[in-house]
């Protein structure tokens, strides 16, 4: 493994344990506007089928587990409590080849830990993050990354954002991939600014970009321009099972989704999957066209599997299906 | 004098998930939790207590200065290192196993807004490889043995039988899940059992027809039950013993059928006063005095008394009459 780091990832850690709902124990309705409802009868006891931990997980973490399988050294940047929860977060990382030097453990905190309710391919996260005292590490010049990639971190790191920036400012030859978490949605672009005019690329699917941007717009062109305009280079569009769209400022391409050799176990993670597979053809040097086609694979792969990350491939194994993949898969301009 | 008790039983983790989201609708002319699927939901509080019939079983009987091995299972996880703490912290002997499961620890999310009534996710994972090499550990010397969570195999619970009467201790049992082994299964177990403490759901499994708690406890002492402690949230508790009844009422918090665990605490309780005194009525004023301590908690542990000084509940008591059912 070389000594510099390609790409570092930043964002909340967590352990996800999956918890699988019995068909029997509850049900899906839609509201009106046909979004999925799980219900679920109350004051009763539902027996759950199983219950699967996986540790070392979070957007920022899928995304940095995702680098490293391709072949990137990554290293990750992030907090956790100094509980057997923490430890098992730091071993997961390692065992995915991801460099951990830039954790911080918290005496006396706990490590976050969320409750997945899996039913059917879905899930709903109960999440709980700890309130950790964030601090902006000291990266010495041979840790200094070529690439930073930012996604989410709970309310309490907005010094993450603030050492970020200053950090970004003197090195401006480090490259920026953004994909913002709930919390730095909900800061809103203002607040955010100096972030979005420093960022290389920037992802997140199509719902997020009309909260963002706050615009009713459906129109892909639209929401990605309107993106460009607040100053990321490239920008990344993901719209669930419909493709995804990318954009360098020049040109849209339109990516349709690799097709599904089964139907999909679990969706968690398939976002993060296809942003930092995004992200990390890019880094290689890739077009947007290969970088959707191998973004698209590794999402397919993810949602084959529980959780989101078993399923993340290897550069080999995504040319591998890359060839196998049926002529409808390819990008197109707009 | 102090006693040495195994206690054979679950160990798990209970998740409390707070949020405003667990509030019941009513959608489809009853009660339910409606969450949207595939969103985050951010909990107000995520408070993880430890749990299990086994497990706060034997902290009755500790917090009461007796001497408590607790044979259990556990999953290679996070969970069986808390629960590891909390059985030290109580000085109790934990005699688990959690290398030859693959399954996780026994877990119960349970999903709550502010009041007390909740939505309870259970998970029954690693005791359910329980098997008859970790009843061996049972340490020599046990004056008592409490099961207080049914093994899922028959040859398992049939050992632990064997054993105590080998060994020539008596027998307390407070199954659970009674839908886990065959009806008669349990009942002949139940037979070699000086104490049986069972909810009147199990009852009614075990006699084949939904009845009324003395109906239920006098069928069962005819069939032979020794000393039978029936329960039910809206009636309280009866116990038939020596062709006597005993009937109580709740007090003002006591509900034992959640899963906060109120019933493991009453039956754990029961016994060791019961015990101690050979007097059902100090039993069951022991036994419910747990069962209400718990109940205004969230999470078992931190209601559990230690050797509390109490009011006596009321206790009506009569001979058995014949022909109840």
């Amino acid at each position: 493994m070389k000594d510099s780091i390609d790409i570092l990832a930043i964002g909340d850690v967590v352990t996800d344990a999956f918890i699988e709902l019995r068909a029997s124990e509850a049900e899906i309705e839609h509201d009106q506007k046909r979004h999925p409802l799980l219900c679920m009868t109350y004051g009763t006891k539902i027996p759950f089928q199983e219950a699967i931990i996986i540790n070392g997980v979070g957007n920022a973490a899928n995304a940095a587990v995702a680098c490293a399988h391709i072949g990137l050294h990554t290293a990750y940047m992030a907090d956790i409590g100094d509980d057997r929860v923490g430890q098992d977060i730091i071993k997961a990382l390692h065992d995915h080849g991801v460099s951990t030097e830039f954790i911080h453990s918290h005496h006396g905190f706990k490590s976050n830990y969320h409750y997945v309710l899996w039913y059917g391919s879905d899930r709903t996260i109960l999440i709980k993050h700890e309130d950790y005292p964030y601090k902006w590490p000291e990266i010495r010049d041979y840790q200094k990354p070529d690439w930073i990639y930012l996604s989410s971190i709970g309310e309490a790191g907005k010094v993450i954002h603030e050492g970020l920036i200053g950090y970004l400012e003197k090195n401006p030859t480090i490259k920026l991939s953004f994909q913002p978490g709930t919390f730095q949605i909900r800061e809103g672009t203002k607040k955010l600014h100096k972030l979005y005019a420093r960022t290389t690329i920037f992802t997140a699917n199509k719902e997020e970009f009309q909260q963002i941007l706050n615009s009713e717009s459906n129109d892909e062109k639209t929401l990605i321009a309107k993106m460009h305009e607040l100053g990321p280079k490239t920008v990344l569009l993901t719209d669930g099972p419909k493709g995804a769209f990318a954009s360098d400022g020049t040109q849209i391409v339109f990516m349709p989704p690799y097709p599904d050799p089964k139907p999909p176990v679990d969706r968690t993670g398939a976002g993060d999957a296809y942003a930092s597979t995004f992200t990390a053809a890019i880094t290689l040097g890739m077009s947007l066209e290969d970088a959707l086609a191998w973004a698209g694979i590794n999402s397919m792969s993810v949602v084959q599997q529980i959780g989101a990350q078993a399923g993340l491939l290897s550069k080999r194994d995504i040319h591998s299906l890359l060839k196998k993949a049926p002529q409808s898969y390819v990008a197109k301009k707009l | 004098m102090n006693r040495s008790y195994g206690v054979v039983g679950s160990a798990a983790i209970d998740v409390y998930a707070v949020s405003k989201f667990f509030k019941p609708q009513i959608t489809n002319r009853q009660q339910q939790i409606v969450i949207d699927h595939g969103s985050q939901i951010w909990l107000d509080n995520a408070i993880q207590e430890p749990g299990g019939g086994g497990l706060l079983s034997a902290m009755v009987f500790a917090r009461q200065g007796e001497q408590v091995s607790l044979v259990t299972k556990t999953g290679a996880d996070v969970f069986s290192q808390v629960i590891a703490k909390v059985a030290q912290d109580e000085s109790i002997v934990l005699l688990e196993n959690h290398e030859t499961t693959k399954h996780h620890t026994d877990t119960t999310i349970h999903l709550t807004s502010e009041s007390i009534d909740q939505t309870i996710m259970c998970y029954t994972g690693s005791f359910l490889s329980l098997s008859k090499s970790d009843c061996d550990k049972l340490p020599e010397g046990l004056d008592w043995l409490h099961i207080a969570t049914l093994p899922s195999e028959k040859s398992t619970l049939q050992y632990l039988i064997k054993i105590a009467r080998k060994r020539n201790i008596g027998i307390s049992m407070n199954p659970h899940f009674v839908h886990t082994l065959p009806s008669r299964t349990l009942l002949k177990a139940l037979l070699q059992c000086q104490i049986a403490i069972l909810n009147r759901d199990e009852a009614s499994v075990l006699i084949g027809t939904y009845c009324s708690l003395a109906q239920a406890a006098q069928k069962l002492s005819e069939i032979g039950l020794q000393h039978i402690v029936v329960y039910d949230n809206d009636n309280g508790v009866t116990v038939v013993k020596n062709g006597t009844m005993y009937e109580t009422g709740w007090n003002q918090q006591a509900k034992l059928i959640d899963s906060s665990g109120a019933e493991e605490v009453f039956a754990a309780g029961y016994v060791y006063k019961y015990l101690h005194s050979d007097d059902i009525n100090k039993a069951l004023t022991f036994g419910l005095a747990q069962a209400s301590s718990v109940n205004l908690v969230a999470g078992a542990r931190a209601g559990i008394l230690q050797n509390p000084v109490l009011e006596p509940v009321k206790v009506n008591q009569h001979e058995l009459i014949e022909e109840v059912l």
